[in-house]
């Protein structure tokens, strides 16, 4: 049972719970769906942790889950470039890298091997997406109380989270190398920070969101 | 390379890519905080500017009461009492010279409806300027010229752009009607040229006037009133810019550049 409390499954979870709280209720069904994205990841997260465990293997199991993590920051950055004036097409643009970097991945390696070419590509398109969204909010003439905007600590979370594992992806093979203890590796306590980042921006983030809806409540 | 400057090189990195995001991010958050200054500032100016513009209209509906006050006692009054004491000297067994009397009553009944009609379109002095900058100052100059003590030359250059700004057409207005208060008041002049100038992006007031002239250095803050301070502080909240070149018995000569519209 403590094999599956860990940094990741614990912070997806309390995301979960915050998410719940916060979101159930929301107007737009974009940051709703945000609900299923995070019961998926944290099924997800669980499920792998148990193939790990049981059958040595859940590359399978995240080759399924990238395809919904990309469905879904994809989605929410075309709401966030709709709602400021940037160009629609950049995320359906995305979800075409996407495809062909995926069907490339899967072609040369095929289900059972987990496609990294893709999720290197697919985070440095994250990162490029919330510095144009950020570049969206400083060109505006309108003023916005960052503070308080879901919107921006959604994507500073994805920023950061994707940022740092682009580096750790490219220096996995040196940084795994590296023992913190006698079985972790500085690789995993990035990952685990990295993710605790995301998750703890993501979650104020729908504090967030919630306190807007409140503020537009009669 | 050993394996060691590897494995320290590869650390520098991956550090770098883990903070660099959070610069961005912190920048990000200063430099809305620097947007939301700006936007404040800029309502603070606006506020100023919607302030400084009821003033202004104010002192043109004041300056219209003083200037009308002054025609009903010095002109309109003085003609009337005269068509007064005209008809009441009428001796009806003189005809010839009730006739007289009565053709003399008329004309200055005439003079004074005449007179009227100047006074009433002068109380419409803020749609004069609505229908345009050079009609208001042509009016204005009507009045100073009514004095007689004044010869005074009005030019205009430039073509007046399709889309004209009203606001600025109502200070540029009361600018030039406190200068014009400065000439009566101070100067001594005879004559006063006046030229407004339309450029592509601006437009240029020019007032030179031959009177007594002032060292503006060795005027004090109160000798320059408010008159002077006021043309200044008028022509910096659109923008402008105000030149005063003067000497001592030399007259003086005031412009102003303001961009436009």
């Amino acid at each position: 049972m403590l094999n599956y409390l860990t940094f990741n499954t614990v912070s997806e979870f309390f995301c979960l719970t915050v998410a719940l709280i916060c979101l159930l209720k929301d107007k737009e069904l974009i940051w709703r769906l945000l609900i299923v994205f995070l019961f998926v990841t944290t099924a997800c997260e669980t499920g792998g942790i148990f193939f790990a465990t049981e059958y040595h293997d859940n590359q399978w199991l995240y080759n399924i889950f990238i395809v919904f993590e990309a469905a879904f920051v994809l989605a929410i950055f075309n709401n966030l470039f709709k709602k400021h004036g940037g160009n629609p097409l950049l995320a359906a643009l995305g979800g075409v890298c996407f495809a062909g970097s995926y069907i490339s991945d899967l072609m040369s390696h095929g289900f059972f091997k987990y496609s990294n070419n893709t999720f290197t590509i697919m985070s440095v398109l994250y990162v490029t997406f919330a510095l144009y969204f950020f570049y969206l909010l400083v060109k505006s003439d309108i003023y916005i109380d960052l503070k308080y905007s879901a919107e921006f600590w959604w994507a500073t979370g994805t920023l950061l989270f994707y940022f740092g594992t682009t580096a750790c992806n490219i220096f996995d093979k040196h940084l795994e190398k590296i023992l913190i203890t006698p079985t972790l590796n500085l690789s995993y306590f990035i990952f685990a920070v990295l993710d605790v980042v995301l998750y703890g921006f993501w979650s104020y983030s729908f504090i967030c969101k919630r306190w807007e809806a409140k503020k537009l409540e009669p | 390379m050993g394996s060691q400057e590897i494995r320290t090189l590869i650390l520098v990195v991956t550090a770098i890519f883990l903070i660099a995001p959070v610069f961005i991010v912190v920048y990000i958050l200063v430099y809305n905080q620097r947007k939301k200054r700006h936007i404040e500032e800029k309502a603070q100016m606006k506020l100023i500017f919607e302030a400084e513009l009821i003033k202004t209209q104010m002192e043109i509906q004041e300056q219209t009461m003083q200037t009308i006050g002054v025609e009903l006692h010095d002109n309109i009054g003085q003609l009337l009492s005269l068509t007064s004491l005209t008809l009441n000297s009428i001796e009806l067994e003189n005809v010839d010279k009730a006739q007289q009397k009565i053709d003399a009553a008329i004309e200055l009944n005439l003079k004074s409806i005449k007179e009227m009609r100047l006074l009433g379109k002068l109380l419409h002095g803020e749609q004069l300027v609505k229908l345009g900058l050079e009609e208001a100052i042509r009016n204005e100059i009507a009045w100073i010229e009514k004095s007689g003590k004044f010869t005074v030359i009005y030019d205009i250059d430039g073509e007046r752009p399709a889309e004209s700004n009203t606001d600025k057409d109502l200070i540029l207005f009361r600018i030039v009607q406190e200068i014009f208060n400065n000439i009566i008041k101070h100067s001594q002049a005879k004559q006063i040229d006046i030229r407004l100038t339309y450029r592509a992006d601006s437009i240029s007031l020019q007032v030179i006037d031959d009177g007594d002239g002032f060292d503006i250095d060795a005027l004090t803050e109160e000798q320059k009133g408010m008159g002077l301070k006021n043309i200044q502080k008028r022509a910096e909240i659109v923008g402008g810019e105000v030149f005063i070149r003067s000497q001592p018995g030399q007259g003086a000569c005031i412009e102003i550049i303001i961009p436009y519209p």
